[in-house]
């Protein structure tokens, strides 16, 4: 270490791990797809992880270790994000890790987008992510350590898929809301990232394709030639959350099989 | 081995590291021992990259003296190690040359040098690794850029900056021809990374200006930058490609 890089936290040893071990970590949207593998992966890299979603059915089986609990809330409720930080702090006394996850598609042609559907899609995929964030903010900062991951797209880039405006548009705040985070937080030894998710093979990724479609799209249009499993997204995360990451902070990691290229 | 690693997938893997006697190469070449990887380092700087050898955890290292300018041995040095392990699975580009110059100081020898070193060799390697990789349907190349390549670079980089753009673009070029065959080629865009080459023509008050203006407030360590560049070549990055991945304390917000 030198004069110039004073304060960091991480090991130069080359055999230097992933350092999740007991750290607590809060995963959002943990039901299905990438929250629930984001979730479990972290678990079994030694993390105690509370894993939340609305859907408290599709919460049961997920399997997080010894450590590991579950909550059910609806996170475009920002009272509601604020109680289920609160609830992590009490069981724990620290936050370390922050995956926001949970999202929302529909898929309505402009004409048909109300104000209505407009709050409700913004509330669940950004306003959430807005007040997550904030929460998990507060005792990160004391603590003077903490990582943070917003969940955005790559239609916050292309548009996204037909009819899809709305979440588009939300994937795009994601991308500021990471950037201006981590920025605010930086001093206080948190990184804030986004990631962008390309076709992943959940049940949101393949809203309103049938299997023959999805995987012709993805053949076709992704230089992998395939779409990604939710799993590839958490190693990612993985990767950011750990002390793997500790350089890389404002950054937006495509996880997309090259369909950006960007 | 610590036994966390075994996630990256990494074991028995072979890997090229160019630029290995210092900085980010010489780190990456040991994380990746240490995560069970067969390296094959090399550099222009004989000392240094036996001595990077010598430190390596595990057996069966290859220390190579090679200057990146000379295609034939760009050539020669992919076949060497894939003809010599019966494969080749991970290609690390970190080599780069940098001398501080103002434009009117840039004359077409040392443009060329710097062309050669720093772009040209890292096309040619790539086009000769992806033909070792594709019988095994499994690759992975990093290309070591810089933010300079996007920003313009600071204090005498003119040059520089333009050889660390064309890597990104090279990159996404060749993402796209690997890309079918199971090879993934990204980028990794370092920021101001405490290195003997970021201090190289600089004073301490050029250093303490660039390190005031990142957000984290501090440069990186060498691993720090190399820990990202392996995460790109193991099994933890298998969706991603084509992408540019900025390790740098914020600074560059993309």
């Amino acid at each position: 270490m030198s004069e110039l890089t004073q304060g960091v936290t991480v090991s130069a040893d080359p055999a230097t791990g992933f350092g999740l071990a007991g750290k607590v970590a809060l995963v959002t949207g943990a039901a299905s797809g990438i929250g629930r593998a984001t979730a479990e992966l972290l678990a079994r890299m030694g993390a105690k992880v509370t894993a939340v979603d609305i859907n408290g059915k599709g919460l049961a089986g997920i399997d997080l270790g010894d450590g590991g609990v579950t909550d059910v809330a609806d996170l475009s409720v920002p009272r509601a994000c604020d109680q289920v930080v609160a609830g992590v702090l009490a069981h724990h006394r620290r936050l370390d890790i922050l995956v926001n996850c949970a999202a929302i598609l529909k898929r309505v042609p402009i004409a048909q987008v109300d104000a209505a559907l407009w709050e409700k899609m913004m509330d669940t995929n950004l306003l959430s992510q807005f007040a997550m964030c904030r929460a998990a903010a507060r005792p990160m900062r004391k603590q003077g350590s903490g990582r943070i991951v917003v969940i955005s797209s790559t239609a916050a880039f292309n548009g996204g898929a037909d009819n899809s405006s709305v979440y588009a548009i939300g994937k795009g705040g994601s991308l500021a809301l990471a950037k201006s985070l981590a920025r605010q937080l930086a001093q206080h030894g948190i990184t804030v990232n986004a990631i962008c998710p390309g076709g992943i093979d959940t049940p949101m990724g393949r809203f309103g394709f049938t299997d023959e479609s999805w995987n012709a799209h993805y053949a076709k249009n992704v230089p992998l030639r395939r779409a990604g499993q939710p799993e590839e997204v958490a190693k990612a995360i993985l990767f950011l959350v750990s002390d793997w990451g500790s350089y890389v902070t404002g950054h937006t990691l495509d996880v997309e099989g090259g369909l950006l290229l960007r | 081995m610590n036994q966390e690693l075994s996630i990256l997938g990494l074991q028995g893997r072979v890997a090229i590291v160019t630029g290995a006697a210092s900085g980010i190469g010489k780190s990456a070449a040991e994380i990746l021992a240490a995560a069970g990887a067969k390296i094959d380092a090399c550099d222009v700087n004989a000392d240094g990259v036996k001595a990077t050898v010598g430190g390596l955890a595990g057996s069966g290292h290859t220390a190579e003296v090679i200057d990146l300018a000379d295609l034939d041995a760009c050539d020669a040095l992919i076949r060497g190690t894939a003809k010599r392990e019966g494969r080749l699975d991970i290609l690390l580009n970190v080599a780069a040359t940098l001398r501080r110059l103002d434009i009117e100081e840039i004359d077409e020898a040392e443009w060329d040098r710097l062309m050669n070193v720093n772009l040209r060799s890292q096309y040619f390697l790539c086009r000769a690794a992806g033909e070792a990789m594709k019988p095994g349907r499994w690759g992975r190349i990093v290309n070591v850029s810089s933010g300079a390549g996007l920003v313009g670079g600071f204090v005498g980089a003119t040059a520089y900056a333009i050889t660390k753009a064309g890597i990104m673009t090279l990159t996404k070029s060749f993402a796209k021809d690997l890309g079918p065959h199971g090879i993934t080629v990204n980028t990794l865009s370092p920021g101001a990374i405490d290195t003997p080459m970021q201090r190289t023509g600089m004073t301490k008050d050029t250093l303490e200006a660039a390190r005031s203006r990142i957000p984290l407030g501090r440069m990186g360590l060498p691993a720090e930058c190399a820990r990202a560049a392996v995460f790109l070549a193991s099994d933890l990055a298998s969706y991603v490609t084509g992408h540019i991945l900025a390790a740098d304390g914020g600074f560059l917000m993309r």
